[in-house]
């Protein structure tokens, strides 16, 4: 028993043990698919930010203290897909919005200086826009936007303020050999054009901005090697990532960058002869293509611990087991009535569950039901309403109208009224109104009578 | 043949005078190249009760529509809502405001647009009507700077189509500002420039109808500069040349100007971005009616020591007051109110119908920051229980003045050492998150 009990205790133990992810683990990462409203939460910036301010200030011999007061992490929102124009592209586009805050006070020894109290606030505000192609295409657009605003007080108490801002706006042209999905071993690299428009500006006291602003055409070439698969483990778990490395190991300047199998960002470091300049982590994110929304951690890591699971699970029931049968052997194991009772409740969620599915399933297609008999409609009686078509059934939902037979019946008796056939084809029916519509919906429909009785 | 060529010639140039008469309003006013005339320093100046401006205006509704906003596919509103803007001066009146009280002229505006549009209308497609607007309002303006501290607007709009009237808007609009909103920062003196921020409030209460009431808190950061004295766009006797003074937002777009006159002691050409619901507004004057000049004088003597354009703070400014009335009677013992500050102080006439004021310049900063000048106040000098009244202004300076441009210059050279060195990062961090 002990032989046994000691067995079952080492392989546990092994199996606890993180291992490197082997070859047999390997995995390729594609290209994010991003929705409406995902979000990254990246740590890292504010410290970039103080230390490069830090020394600067060290440089130029001014030994102001610097603490944070304030700070938000840099966060990159999903904010639309919308129809776009980017050079030769047309089409739908991806506009992500990033977004940094950071207050910082600056504070010098007592009566060194001619703030009031020897104290300076600075503000240091990021704010970025970019549209991307939904579709294949080279082009890109960035916008960024970055104010550092200083606030601090004469002697006598009287408040000012300046501010510098510096906007950079990319039109971005990039030739990349990139594969779809990189696995350990692909190399490739990008040749990025970008057309910049710089502007510089700064202001006393909220005044007019004085601008500078400059035209340049930058080219750069990058390149990649995807490394190894890893393990990052942090505050959001143990996530297996592939390393990326842009730029030469060798010459001590390059950068690492960790994609999960998503394909989006969880860590990146700078290197400047060797030494790390710049590490940013993921810290909360939300992906709405996930496979699984309620768990975060990767499909991989689950497997990994489904399998401890099970293994350790089989290896304790059969252990229990086998003592338990051997004590009673003839003991029989009985479902009890709440079991059942359970059972029979799972049961009937399943099936309202399916009732439910079934019935958003219907109402979906009812609606998509109006917009396509709508389309046919235009498309035979008036084709120049087409243009319109995705708006008025924007109108309509907004107005609660459609949602019914009873406002069905309505358009139909109105489009009878104007064209001499409703959605179905019938022709000379006058459907008249018998029902009361919602409130919401009583005054579009009233003007659009208006009209029609016209 | 030749009659016919004189027809087609009278016919073009009565085209051109057409489309000329159809153009008003279509820009901003230009300075015009050449000899720059100096012009004179603009003076507070008192309006009067009972005074009459009736202005054409032009409404630019189409500049709110977004043509690539799918809600306005297909808007067409090819002309300005033209009509006519009448404001008067109906009385002065205390207002309390941010807990001080203040003399304030009470300024109505009555004013009836009309113009066409096409709109998009669900299943119809594109509807064309005519769009009217009643607009009525009252302006509460700081009697010692002409500063605006609150609006009430009642507006409303209806759109009269083929079928009937649609009622678009019927809502009354209150404007208020946290600090004032000065237009003019008196004395303004030639080639001036100044700045202003302040925090516009907007509260909606009626019928909103197909227009959204904005964010409760409109952050308005101005820039102002007086250095074009010339003719205005239409020609007014007394006024051939007169004052432009620009007002633009923080990155130099135009969002107001006023052609000032002092002869018609108001404006004779005035463009706003916003005269209610975000949309810019032309006016020209067509008639001025002046109100009946009180008879009394009021006369106020200084000091020659005393430059009011250079007062150091908590400094007295003393002046003697005398008030002669038309018909010779004696005011003795009656009050006169001199308004501070936002604070009242009373000061009885003597038998010579006059009283020497004495009040401190106190330290108090104004909102219009000219970064090199402390602050400009107005004193107002008024008769009580009379509508007579006066006002004159004085410019205050400090020693901090100095030590302000000093350090805004110091911390300024700060940021430049950061900015344009390693603050790279910043550029690079985006490029690196995104894959």
């Amino acid at each position: 028993m002990k032989k046994l009990t000691i067995s079952i205790s080492l392989l546990f133990i092994l199996l606890l043990i993180p291992t490197n992810v082997s070859s047999e683990e390997d995995f390729s990462v594609g290209v994010p698919d991003y929705l409406v409203d995902d979000f990254f939460e990246y740590s890292g910036y504010t410290n970039t930010i103080v230390n490069d301010f830090k020394n600067t200030l060290n440089n130029e011999e001014n030994n102001a203290e610097i603490s944070i007061i304030e700070n938000n992490d840099l966060r990159i929102n999903i904010a639309s897909i919308e129809e776009c124009e980017l050079m030769d592209y047309s089409g739908l586009c991806q506009r992500g919005k990033t977004s940094h805050f950071v207050n910082l006070s600056l504070s010098w020894e007592f009566n060194t200086t001619n703030y009031f109290n020897d104290q300076m606030y600075v503000i240091i505000t990021t704010n970025e826009e970019s549209l991307v192609p939904e579709s294949e295409s080279p082009w890109s657009w960035t916008k960024r936007s970055v104010v550092i605003t200083s606030i601090f007080k004469t002697k006598n108490g009287d408040e000012h303020n300046v501010e510098r801002r510096i906007v950079n706006e990319f039109t971005t042209h990039t030739t990349s050999t990139r594969p779809a999905t990189i696995s350990v071993g692909d190399k490739w690299f990008l040749i990025e054009e970008k057309e910049l428009i710089e502007e510089t500006a700064f202001r006393e006291n909220n005044g007019l901005w004085e601008k500078t602003k400059s035209n340049s055409t930058i080219t750069t070439q990058r390149i990649f090697s995807a490394d190894s698969y890893d393990l990052l483990n942090n505050n959001l778990g143990i996530v297996p990532v592939i390393s990326v490395i842009e730029g030469d190991m060798n010459s001590g300047n390059y950068s690492i960058a960790q994609l999960d199998e998503l394909g989006f960002v969880r860590k990146v470091e700078s290197f400047e002869n060797n030494e790390n300049t710049f590490t940013s982590e993921l810290q909360d994110y939300r992906y709405l293509r996930t496979p699984d929304p309620s768990a975060k951690q990767s499909a991989h890591t689950g497997a990994i611990c489904f399998g401890i699971f099970m293994i350790t699970g089989i290896l304790f029931v059969s252990t229990v087991f086998v003592n338990e049968y051997r004590k009673q052997k003839t003991n029989q194991v009985q479902l009890n009535n709440t079991q059942l009772n359970n059972t029979n409740e799972f049961e009937d969620l399943e099936n309202k569950l399916k009732l439910l599915k079934e019935k958003r399933g219907h109402e979906k297609s009812k609606e998509s039901e109006l917009k396509t008999k709508l389309r046919a409609f235009y498309l035979k009686h008036n084709p120049a309403k087409l243009e319109y078509l995705n708006e008025i059934i924007k109108q309509m939902e907004e107005n609660s109208f459609g949602n019914s037979e009873d406002h069905i019946k309505i358009l139909n008796s109105q489009l009878t009224s104007k064209y001499g056939v409703d959605l179905d084809g019938n022709k000379t029916e006058q459907i008249k109104e018998s029902i009361e519509l919602p409130d919401s919906s009583k005054r579009f429909k009233e003007f659009m009578e208006s009209i029609m009785d016209d | 043949m030749q009659t016919n060529s004189r027809r087609f010639r009278a016919i073009l140039v009565s085209l051109l005078f057409f489309s000329l008469s159809l153009n008003m309003g279509s820009g901003l006013a230009e300075i015009e190249e050449g000899e720059v005339v100096v012009g004179p320093e603009i003076k507070i100046f008192d309006m009067v009760i009972g005074d009459t401006w009736v202005y054409d205006t032009e409404l630019d509704v189409a500049s709110l529509i977004d043509p690539t906003d799918e809600t306005w596919f297909g808007t067409v509103i090819e002309y300005p809502l033209s009509g006519q803007t009448t404001r008067t001066v109906s009385g002065i009146e205390t207002l309390e405001f941010k807990s001080q009280n203040y003399s304030v002229y009470k300024i109505e505006m009555e004013g009836n647009y009309v113009g066409v549009g096409t709109f998009p209308a669900p299943v119809l497609g594109l509807i064309t009507g005519t769009m009217l607007v009643e607009y009525s309002a009252t302006h509460w303006i700081r009697v010692s700077d002409h500063a605006k501290l609150r609006e009430v607007t009642d507006v409303h709009i209806d759109l009269e189509h083929i079928a009937g009237v649609e009622l678009l808007l019927d809502t009354i609009i209150t404007r208020e500002f946290d600090s004032d909103a000065e237009f003019y920062d008196f004395p303004t003196l030639w080639n001036e420039s100044w700045t202003q921020t302040y925090i516009q409030n907007e509260s909606w209460d009626g019928d909103a109808g197909y227009f959204s009431p904005p964010g409760n808190e409109k952050l308005k950061e101005r820039a102002y500069k007086y250095n074009n004295y010339t003719s205005p766009p239409i020609t007014w006797s007394g006024c051939e040349n007169s004052s432009y003074v620009q007002q633009t937002n923080s990155e130099s777009e135009v969002t107001e100007y006023k052609w000032y006159c002092p002869s018609i002691r108001g404006t004779v050409v005035e463009w706003v971005d916003d005269i209610i619901l975000g949309v810019p507004a032309y006016l020209e004057l067509i008639s001025f009616t002046p109100g009946d000049i009180p008879t009394a004088q009021l006369e106020l003597n200084f000091d020659p020591s005393l430059e009011l354009n250079n007062v150091t703070l908590n400094a007295p400014i003393i002046f003697n007051v005398t008030i002669s009335l038309e018909n010779g009677s004696s005011l003795e013992n009656e009050i006169v109110r001199i308004n501070y500050l936002g604070k009242y102080t009373n000061w009885t006439l003597n038998e010579t119908n006059s009283v020497m004021v004495n009040i401190s310049s106190n330290v108090s900063k104004d909102s219009t920051t000219t970064l090199y000048d402390w602050a400009s106040h107005g004193i107002v000098v008024e008769l009580k229980g009379h509508d007579i009244f006066t006002t004159f202004t004085i410019t205050l300076n400090s020693s901090s003045i100095a030590e302000g441009i000093a350090l805004r210059s110091e911390s300024l050279e700060l940021m430049d050492g950061w900015v344009d060195g390693s603050f790279e990062f910043i550029a690079i961090f985006g490029e690196q998150t995104r894959w």
